[in-house]
């Protein structure tokens, strides 16, 4: 056996198939709608933690449903370090700022608590690279760049509209990526569901020579 | 302790991971914490009677670990690969490097 095994591409493989039900994108768009729902309404926060506290718990239940008796089940390595050290820490440094600002800014008037809060959305959009950056280097499609130059063109034109406030236009960003997140995971998952159909019993019964 | 990787150890190719299905099967392992037979099967298009004659034999050489359960009452098995079987990995393709290097 004289070919080289590349382990990179192998695992980044197993990262795409694995992930192809969509439901990645499904609960960003979700996570995202939901922090947009409690910039409108504070009482909405039920719902943003509700998701964070059973995201993984639905997940699984989904993926029993819809993912597992179709590709079967696979535990990747590393899971939990998503995106890196790094990542998370340009993510939160720029989300939650950018957030606050639009929040604060509704109740105290500061010139620079305005600006902030008016540019949230770049600051927000820039925050959504790491992420994507994380799925190009495991899954190995470069496409996965689209969802932050996405992110980051989407917001640059939002700034340019006018808003009665910062906050109106923190919540139209919002709705917007959030929606197209769970556009593309609905559209994965209907593809994937088609594409794969359930196997049958006799199929996954796992006695050797079966 | 009769097993016959142990006998490939060394600056050998370990023949048990030398077959070119069950290489598959123990890179597929390699990276990942865990697999079923599904997947396997699916991700390395093997037919379901194959892949339980090469997990067999790794089972045996000790290098996968199969834990059998039931869930929503159909049975499911998870294969993973055990630190005999990584390390077994390792050298096959440190092995590998320097016959070609040669």
């Amino acid at each position: 056996m004289n070919e080289e095994i590349d382990l990179v591409r192998l695992e980044q493989a197993t990262f795409r198939t694995a992930n192809q039900d969509g439901l990645t994108e499904l609960w960003m768009g979700l996570m995202i709608l939901a922090i947009a729902l409690v910039l409108v309404q504070a009482a909405f926060a039920a719902t943003v933690a509700f998701l964070i506290l059973y995201q993984a718990v639905l997940n699984e239940k989904i993926k029993e449903k819809y993912t597992y008796p179709r590709i079967g089940k696979v535990k990747l390595r590393n899971e939990k370090e998503m995106p890196s050290g790094y990542g998370w820490l340009i993510v939160v440094a720029l989300m939650i700022p950018a957030l606050a600002a639009v929040v604060f800014s509704q109740r105290i008037e500061n010139d620079l608590l305005l600006l902030i809060a008016n540019l949230a959305p770049v600051l927000v959009g820039i925050g959504l690279v790491p992420p994507a950056a994380y799925l190009v280097e495991r899954s190995g499609l470069r496409s996965y760049y689209g969802i932050g130059a996405i992110a980051v063109i989407l917001s640059g034109i939002l700034v340019l509209v006018e808003f009665s406030t910062p906050a109106y236009r923190m919540v139209s960003y919002l709705a917007l990526v959030g929606a197209l997140f769970v556009l593309t995971g609905i559209l994965s998952l209907f593809r994937f569901v088609r594409k794969y159909p359930i196997l049958e019993v006799e199929e996954m019964s796992d006695e050797p020579g079966a | 302790m009769n097993r016959e990787h142990e006998r490939n150890e060394g600056s050998e190719l370990d023949r048990i991971i030398h077959e070119p299905s069950r290489l598959k099967i123990i890179a597929q392992l390699y990276v990942v914490e865990s697999a079923d037979y599904t997947f396997l099967m699916k991700q390395l298009d093997f037919t379901w009677g194959n892949l339980s004659s090469h997990i067999a034999k790794l089972e045996n050489a000790g290098y996968i670990e199969v834990t059998k359960e039931f869930v929503n009452k159909k049975p499911l098995s998870t294969v993973k690969l055990t630190k005999e079987g990584r390390r077994a990995f390792e050298q096959y393709r440190e092995n590998i490097k320097q016959m070609l290097d040669v």
